[in-house]
């Protein structure tokens, strides 16, 4: 059998910038009523927001294709903005951050 | 029953007996039987196609069709690959010899546009795909990478898909991956900064896109 080729200089750096990081998905979800909810919707959040994200690089992915009408790009631009004010009114609602949602786009981003 | 398939490939003995062969076009498909209420998602599944495309790959280089692809009668896949078919007889005939390799580079990402500054949806998905596209890795590293890898691709394309990485993809002879495995651990000396993995060998999968 061909020996597969797989080399990483930093494989624990280069997973952390490129998937969907663990620390986002608590490993418990705690029974205190109080913080319960929070955590269940943080927990639902991070799922909702991989998927909006990936929704993002199909669209981008079919504009790349090259053969969408004005009206699709204008249709799928409106969709992509609608999903991002409804993951925000959620955020607020939660009162979450994309810190608490492990989403910031620092140096080492942490999603995708 | 139905079938999963797996890619598509030039002769019958590429896939039998590790798989079904399904006349298309003039071209064969691999594919797996499995129960018609099992799951795409199931892990045992998963595994199986997965090894099954690695001994697959070891046989003959073959197009990758995306794992979901399932079908219950050969007519059916037939009309999904027949327009298909005569351009990949031609790449699968070029490239028998040959496999891709991917080297997926970590990014410093591209500032994301704010959907409050636009009022048009397509601006506003231009604007993304634009960030997307000014996506880019250090100078030096893609420098490391010209002079130590793609001399090896018979062809080579840097593709971008997200603001957090850049990847490039290669076609090499089958023949040469002991010299891309030499060039990754060299670039792994050289280049310790810039988180990367490169992992071949893989079907045609971005050579085959049109």
């Amino acid at each position: 059998m061909t020996k597969p080729v797989i080399i990483t200089n930093d494989e624990q750096r280069l997973r952390e910038s490129m998937s969907f990081a663990e620390p986002s998905i608590p490993e418990r979800i705690s029974a205190d009523s109080e913080i319960v909810e929070n955590g269940l919707a943080k927990l639902v959040l991070s799922i909702i927001e991989l998927v909006r994200r990936l929704l993002e690089k199909q669209a981008l992915r079919r504009m790349d294709g090259g053969n969408l009408s004005e009206e699709d790009i204008e249709s799928l631009g409106r969709a992509l903005m609608k999903l991002e004010e409804k993951m925000d009114e959620m955020k607020r609602t939660f009162g979450l951050s994309d810190e608490d949602l492990n989403l910031s786009l620092g140096p080492i981003r942490t999603i995708e | 029953m139905k079938s999963i398939a797996i890619g598509v490939h030039l002769r019958r003995e590429d896939i039998e007996p590790l798989a079904d062969a399904v006349p298309v076009a003039g071209l064969y498909l691999s594919a797996i039987a499995v129960a018609d209420d099992q799951s795409l998602s199931d892990r045992d599944l998963l595994v199986r196609v997965t090894s099954t495309r690695a001994a697959l790959l070891d046989r003959a280089t073959f197009v990758a069709i995306r794992y979901g692809f399932s079908f219950r009668a050969g007519a059916e896949a037939e009309a999904k690959c027949a327009p298909q078919a005569a351009r990949w007889k031609a790449l699968l005939e070029e490239h028998r010899h040959r496999v891709e390799f991917t080297l997926k580079v970590a990014a410093p990402g591209s500032a994301r546009p704010d959907r409050h500054d636009f009022k048009s949806g397509a601006d506003y998905i231009r604007a993304l795909h634009d960030a997307r596209d000014a996506t880019s890795i250090p100078a030096s590293f893609r420098e490391k990478v010209e002079s130590a890898i793609v001399p090896i691709a018979v062809r080579h394309r840097w593709v971008r898909r997200d603001t957090t990485s850049v990847e490039l993809a290669g076609l090499i002879e089958r023949e040469l991956l002991p010299r891309l495995a030499e060039a990754g651990e060299s670039l792994k000396m050289t280049a310790p900064d810039v988180p990367f993995l490169l992992s071949a060998p893989w079907p045609l999968e971005v050579f085959a896109e049109e």
